[in-house]
């Protein structure tokens, strides 16, 4: 049923298996996201924003606008019309997974980032 | 075909197989989703890969509708929900509860008789007062206090067969130091009762790890941050756990600074101030609803008398921080501290 591999045989199906583990890597690398933020109005993707690039944006949230801030790698809630600003005071966060909420205003920024998966929790 | 002609065949066929595998499940798992409830952010991570990705997704929606849920029932922040109709008819009317918050009440109230008022859920008018979510929140007078601790006292709280009566106008119950553990165990039951086996819930730093088959500090399962109370976005250590409900009551979640010193939102029952000793106190317990009240009343009893509660606790495990000088230090039971290890900062 099979003939003897050839040399031409050998290196086609090594050049296909490199092939195939580039794509495999490559789908995998697009699959998995990048380091940015994520900016929510309730349910609704407001924004997405990379974290190696400085920005400011405002989400129009519940009760007022919150104003969002990328800068040196850490993404943090600088002003917000409500009324206690724990998001404000939650300061700048870089690690994924982390977030940011604004409770009144329904919008919260969660950091999605490149590192492998942690099966993790915080607390305090 | 020759023998060594097979091999590498069978070696590519084994090395796409487990590409294959390695990027679909890596994708895959966990499933997250996110919401906000009981005025917090809350997260659901579900990691089985038994499930299908629809299944996971219900659950997931289903967990969240059940803290949704718990907090429609306990929040005081609402006149119709239970605890809120108990609150407006506070000196006037008995108040027939569901027997759902009874236990949960029962449960709150062995707290407060067993730690001698230490913890108490009849702190709404304190709380109130000091009104940390506020814009401005200020230090109430000391005669303030005086005049509003006349309302604050389990004692003053009855429930006879599921019928809630609160003695004086003006109490209130505050279920804040309890109801987001019970809200998170409830999720890990409907997870569970779905058929969802590795899951965290996360309701603002309240965890739920439910991974079926292991104890509650397992090695191999989640890494548990304390969030470093000094410091802004970084980790003061970890731990790992397995089965457990985690939860961490701290001076640094919501406070002022008001001529320099902190206020906090974690309020002895007795004097109405906030508590002066430990920085945070973080526990692990068989379940989260336990986790969640012993966080605030070791706080409220310090160092030394909380050391004292969790020793003589079965299946409790605590980490104490505290101010040592111009730095932070720590002491806890023997397991969590077995398990637990800084990240280096430079206190």
């Amino acid at each position: 049923m099979f003939r003897t591999l050839t040399v031409a045989d050998k290196v086609l199906s090594l050049t296909l298996l490199g092939v195939t583990i580039a794509v495999f890597w490559g789908i995998s690398s697009l699959a998995t996201p990048g380091s940015f933020a994520i900016v929510m109005i309730g349910d609704q993707l407001a924004y997405k924003l990379p974290l190696d690039a400085n920005k400011v944006v405002t989400a129009q949230g519940r009760i007022g606008d919150v104003t969002i801030e990328v800068r040196g790698g850490k993404v943090g809630v600088t002003r917000a019309d409500c009324p206690n600003h724990v998001c404000v005071r939650t300061g700048w966060r870089s690690r994924g997974g982390e977030v940011i909420v604004c409770v009144p205003n329904h919008v919260w920024v969660k950091i999605l980032s490149n590192d492998k998966p942690e099966i993790k929790g915080v607390t305090g | 075909m020759k023998g060594r002609d097979r091999s590498l065949i069978k070696c590519i066929l084994f090395i796409l197989s487990v590409c294959c595998v390695v990027s679909c499940s890596h994708e895959k798992r966990p499933l997250v989703k996110d919401a906000t409830a009981m005025d917090t952010f809350l997260t659901v991570s579900v990691y089985d890969e038994e499930i299908s990705d629809e299944q996971a997704f219900a659950m997931m929606d289903s967990a969240i509708a059940e803290i949704r849920r718990v907090e429609m029932m306990a929040t005081d922040y609402n006149d119709t929900s239970e605890v809120g109709t108990v609150n407006k008819h506070a000196g006037h009317d008995s108040i027939i509860i569901s027997s759902e918050l009874n236990s949960l009440l029962e449960t709150a109230l062995q707290y407060c008789r067993s730690s001698d008022g230490a913890f108490d859920i009849t702190v709404e008018p304190l709380v109130k007062a000091w009104d940390f979510l506020s814009e401005r929140p200020q230090t109430p007078t000391d005669e303030q206090i005086q005049t509003i601790l006349r309302y604050v006292g389990y004692k003053k709280l009855s429930i006879i067969n599921r019928t809630v009566f609160l003695q004086q106008p003006g109490m209130g119950i505050d279920l804040g130091a309890i109801a987001k553990g019970y809200a998170v165990e409830k999720a890990l039951q409907k997870l569970r009762s779905g058929g969802v086996h590795k899951a965290i819930v996360d309701l603002g730093g309240n965890l739920g790890v439910g991974w079926r088959g292991t104890k509650m500090f397992d090695s191999t399962v989640a890494s548990i941050y304390i969030r470093h109370p000094r410091k802004d976005g970084q980790y003061f250590g970890k731990f790992k756990v397995g089965n457990a409900g985690i939860s961490t009551s701290g001076d640094y979640q919501r406070y002022f600074i008001e001529d320099g010193v902190r206020y906090h939102h974690i309020l002895n029952p007795k004097t109405g101030m906030p508590v002066r000793d430990l920085v945070s106190a973080t526990v692990v317990s068989s379940n989260a609803t336990d986790a969640d009240a012993l966080s605030t009343l070791i706080f409220v009893l310090g160092r030394e008398r909380g050391m004292e509660l969790l020793r003589r606790t079965n299946g409790v495990e605590g980490l104490l921080i505290f101010q040592q000088g111009d730095s932070l230090a720590f002491t806890g039971t023997p397991k969590i501290l077995s398990s637990f290890s800084r990240t280096p900062t430079d206190d």
